[in-house]
């Protein structure tokens, strides 16, 4: 096990997730690079996830006070210490080296704010879920989701909170805000997250989410126009 | 001869916000504002409304010159034919113009174009457009 150049937070939200939490918190203590501190914001689980945490050297386990997503990320964000920020679902995988490469682009880089990876999507089962795009099965590509991102933590807050109002679509809103912001968010090639598809995923059961990548759209185009672009 | 269009569902889905069209191709990733005229047009168009009616109901409230609002709805409906955004519908059911969404000026109507989120966007699941015009999972 290796350091590195700076403390990490890790933020894993996880609700009813006992299935897949144990792996997703091994790729994340053991992916080469020890985290600062693991906080797991638990949902309200009523399976065993709380306990599977607990049972991870090094995890946290903090009960979310409110509900939903972005609530959790918002709540695990303002418990963070480290100097930089990273996220992970319980039902997705690390690669090891996925720490160890994303802090060192930052210190190579003082001008980015955060990276991102490409992301590999793994299917579990033997069909996709309905909307999936079956294409992101084929080969990794640019993965903007929040399971790939570590962020300066001070650059965090200048993009802000995640909107509880967008119930699956406010990593979208935030990526958004961040870049509208001029926050410089770098994608590193190499795929060093595995994200499970299964029918579970919370996006791809949601039939509002249109509707929210809609309004998350049209908060951009206000604020480009607002800005004269 | 007129053309009726629909929306190319389900790659795009829009929704009219405080008057704006916002429409969102998933399969290019490309994003489109219309206000004004635009937002009425593209809701006229995806209801199934001909570029000549649109034109017609568009010179005639705005008492403008009928070639010229023809020549500007097509240079639109070419702009959103381009972005994928409509398709060509085979029904030869005329669809009357709402008058209720006309705005009160005349500008332009303009398909502003953004490409910036397409990364964002192509992670995104592709859903069917249910019969209240909402978003519903494809059935498997």
């Amino acid at each position: 096990m290796s350091t590195v150049d700076g403390t990490v937070s890790v933020v894993l939200i996880v609700r009813d997730g006992a299935r897949y939490l144990a792996e997703a918190l091994e790729s994340i203590v053991g992916g080469g690079v020890r985290p600062h501190e693991v906080l797991v914001i638990d949902g309200g689980s009523s399976d065993d996830s709380a306990s599977i945490a607990r049972m991870t050297p090094g995890v946290t386990v903090h009960a979310q006070r409110s509900t939903g997503i972005a609530h959790a990320y918002n709540e695990g964000v303002a418990m963070a210490t480290g100097e930089f920020v990273a996220f992970c679902s319980h039902d997705d995988r690390w690669r090891s080296g996925k720490l160890a490469a994303q802090v060192a682009h930052l210190r190579a880089t003082p001008a980015a704010d955060g990276t991102v990876t490409a992301v590999q999507h793994v299917l579990h089962g033997d069909v996709p879920p309905a909307g999936f795009r079956v294409e992101l099965l084929e080969r990794a590509v640019p993965g903007f989701i929040m399971e790939t991102l570590l962020m300066r933590r001070a650059a965090m807050a200048r993009v802000g909170r995640f909107d509880p109002a967008l119930a699956t679509s406010n990593d979208t809103d935030w990526f958004a805000r961040a870049r509208d912001l001029g926050v410089r968010i770098d994608l590193l090639d190499t795929p060093f997250v595995d994200k499970r598809v299964h029918g579970s995923n919370t996006s791809l059961g949601d039939a509002s989410l249109n509707a929210q990548l809609l309004l998350t759209l049209r908060r951009s185009i206000a604020r480009k126009r607002a800005a004269g672009h | 001869m007129p053309v009726r269009f629909r929306a190319n569902a389900p790659a795009v889905v829009s929704e009219v916000i405080d008057g704006e069209a916002v429409i969102m191709n998933l399969v290019t990733g490309k994003y489109i504002s219309a206000t004004g005229v635009a937002a009425t047009l593209w809701q006229w168009l995806e209801r199934g409304v001909s570029d000549e009616d649109a034109s017609a109901a568009l010179a005639a409230h705005f008492s403008l010159e009928p070639d010229a609002v023809r020549t500007a709805i097509a240079a639109a409906v070419t702009v959103a034919l381009g972005e994928q955004l409509l398709v060509e519908e085979t029904s030869t059911v005329d669809m009357v113009p709402d008058r209720s969404l006309l705005p009160t000026q005349w500008s332009t109507p303009e398909f502003t174009v953004y490409s910036d989120m397409s990364d964002l966007l192509l992670l995104d699941p592709i859903h069917d457009v249910g019969e209240q015009g909402w978003p519903s999972p494809r059935a498997a």
